[in-house]
């Protein structure tokens, strides 16, 4: 057997996830380029032909597409036909590719298309850092992760058709990780020997149980439905496939855990010195597991902290999370990524405002929306430590500081206003680049 | 045994010259020498030859990396092209630790930190003598890592710090490039040769 080109050491966040794809045994990629996304592609082109798998019998059509909205179809097209799906792309490319990620959830399909998140544009343009892109798809019924490390994103597509193409879940699942600052950089990565990954990803089926394509089995796929068909108890169906996936992620991750030795809390969150926090800050993504070393700080010097990351978004972990708030009556929320209009114009602290009034011992806790990190700004450790200081002060004097940069109820981390955060000389012009 | 400091690289280049790539192979490197944990961070932006640059890397030997920010205070910082010491951001953002730059010339040491230890070496001269060019621009990447080997820096604990191998860049080198990972190497051992203390 041939020994592979990669299987441990630094590698970008982009090339973990091709790797994964491949070591899932995707039968089909469907491709379109996008920043930060296209090396994911890119190597994907070079590893169907790659002699690692060719020589192990494993084969994958790789199908280069004219759009995202392509992409799209033609992974509806192929998932159809019974094939284990993959793609990847990010921001605008995202969102062309819209009407047809609610067609997956529509169809119910096992897709797995990973997101190299970046700002969404209008006016001007930005491919960094920034959830708005998944985040905008948040109610289409598709399945969202928030992953944190370059070993997670390879972990997270592993895992992923054991989720997506699970009996009580069929729903496409989209793991999101932040452009650039995953996608480009590099850490280290093991991949799963090929043979125990096979052994690990769910068997291959020749087709799906409710969908096929099949000339002596003909069946018709996107006719109408009328208002007094069942339109409304498909949706409610797939909504019920969403709460169905909790379990099926915990279990996965577990089975995970038992073979490889590697976990990401239950799966569904990861706290961090969660259990006794006097004050505790829930965020995803890389921002989340960077408030790891502020809490450690924190805890140096006395101060009980703790994080939380939400991993999995949609579905949404209401006990889970609900289980670390209960301990504590002070919640920050970090939210990279804006719901322009929402109450507090961060996705995930709307959620879990929501999600306290479930229960009288979650009801009076203070829940303090932040939002930073937007368009790929980078949010430092300085100012998660001020992020939990506020915390802190709300704790002790029962009342939140105020901020130049809180604004509506939420404290917008990071903004050009502070002392610290005035362009010098040309450095306006030059950015960040 | 006090708790290890994340070692954090800064490279200064122009686009073209590979900065993004040594961010890259110093973690490879240094992953190969013993670290456990490394991280490399390019700046990317619209990509244009030329234009300065910045890359990152991350090195701890224990410690889990966990901060994607870019470097602010780097221990050490690595300056490809002498002509972007004057620019904002470069010389005038060092605050302490090593510098090592790329010249034959002769530095004007008054833009550094009076305690900053600076070294240099004749990367591109080195690159154009050994016909290590890719499309007629010297490579200075591995050469440039190859002069590392011989920058000193510790911590204020003295107990951690960079210290590569000469010996893991010819093995990474041949690696990544093949046949020409031994003219890399060959440069990179040259660089090491003349570098030199100028501070």
């Amino acid at each position: 057997m041939t020994e592979p080109r990669f299987f441990e050491g630094p590698q970008k966040g982009n090339l973990a996830a091709a790797y994964a794809a491949m070591d899932a045994d995707i039968d089909v990629v469907t491709a379109y380029p996008i920043t930060p996304q296209t090396t994911v592609v890119e190597e994907l082109s070079i590893l169907v032909g790659e002699k690692e798998f060719l020589d192990r019998g494993q084969k994958t059509h790789y199908l280069r597409m004219e759009s995202e909205h392509s992409v799209g179809a033609s992974l509806v097209g192929a998932s159809y036909a019974g094939a284990r799906t993959y793609s990847a792309t990010a921001g605008q490319g995202l969102l062309y590719m819209s009407e047809m990620v609610h067609w997956m959830v529509g169809a119910r399909l096992p897709i797995v298309v990973s997101i190299a998140s970046r700002g969404l544009t209008g006016g001007a343009w930005n491919i960094w850092a920034d959830y708005g892109d998944i985040i905008s798809q948040r109610d289409s019924g598709i399945m969202i992760q928030f992953l944190a490390t370059h070993q997670e994103i390879y972990d997270s597509i592993l895992m992923g058709f054991n989720v997506t193409e699970h009996r009580d879940v069929m729903l496409p699942l989209f793991p999101a990780y932040g452009g650039f600052v995953l996608s480009h950089t590099a850490m280290p990565v093991k991949r799963v020997p090929w043979e125990e990954a096979q052994k690990f990803v769910i068997p291959k089926k020749d087709e799906w149980d409710h969908i096929w394509i099949d000339s002596e089995r003909p069946m018709m796929a996107g006719a109408l439905i009328m208002p007094q068909n069942f339109y409304a108890e498909f949706r409610i169906k797939a909504h019920e496939a969403q709460l169905k996936a909790l379990p099926v992620i915990k279990d996965t991750m577990a089975e995970f855990e038992k073979r490889f030795g590697r976990s990401y809390g239950n799966g569904l969150v990861e706290p961090y010195m969660a259990d006794d926090a006097d004050v505790l800050l829930i965020g995803y993504g890389s921002i989340a597991k960077q408030a790891e070393d502020a809490v450690d700080t924190l805890r140096k010097q006395g101060y009980r902290a703790g994080a939380l990351r939400v991993r999995t978004y949609r579905p949404f972990p209401t006990e889970d999370i609900l289980q670390y708030i209960k301990k504590t009556k002070v919640v920050g929320v970090m939210d990279r990524g804006i719901a322009f209009g929402s109450p507090t114009a961060g996705a995930l602290s709307t959620d879990i405002m929501a999600v306290c009034q479930r229960y009288e011992s979650t009801r009076d806790t203070q829940i303090v929306p932040f939002i930073g990190g937007l368009g790929g700004r980078d949010i430092t450790y300085d100012e998660q430590i001020e992020q939990f200081k506020i915390l802190f002060e709300l704790k002790e004097k029962g009342e939140a500081p105020k901020k130049p940069y809180k604004m509506w109820g939420t404290y917008w981390t990071g903004l050009i206003t502070g002392p610290d955060k005035v362009p010098q000389g040309d450095e306006e012009y030059f950015g960040d680049i | 045994m006090t708790d290890e400091r994340i070692i954090e690289v800064t490279m200064h280049g122009r686009g073209g010259q590979g900065a993004i790539t040594a961010a890259l192979l110093l973690c490879e490197i240094a992953y190969a020498d013993g670290y456990t944990d490394v991280l490399s961070i390019p700046k990317i932006g619209a990509e244009r030859r030329g234009a300065p640059i910045k890359a990152f890397t991350k090195l701890s030997r224990e410690r889990k990396i966990k901060n994607y920010a870019a470097v602010e205070d780097a221990d050490i910082t690595i300056i490809f092209d002498p002509s972007l010491i004057p620019l904002p951001g470069v010389a005038e953002a060092i605050k302490h630790g090593v510098v090592l730059i790329n010249t034959a010339d002769e530095v004007d040491v008054s833009k550094f930190p009076s305690d900053c230890k600076i070294y240099t070496s004749p990367v591109t001269n080195i690159a154009l003598e050994l016909n290590l060019t890719a499309a007629g621009y010297p490579i200075l990447n591995v050469p440039l890592l190859g002069a590392l080997t011989k920058v000193k820096f510790r911590d204020e604990t003295g107990e951690h710090g960079l210290d590569l191998n000469l010996e893991t860049i010819e093995k990474i080198a041949i690696k990544k490039f093949g046949q020409r990972g031994h003219l890399n190497y060959e440069a990179a051992v040259k660089a090491a040769a003349q570098i030199k203390e100028i501070q």
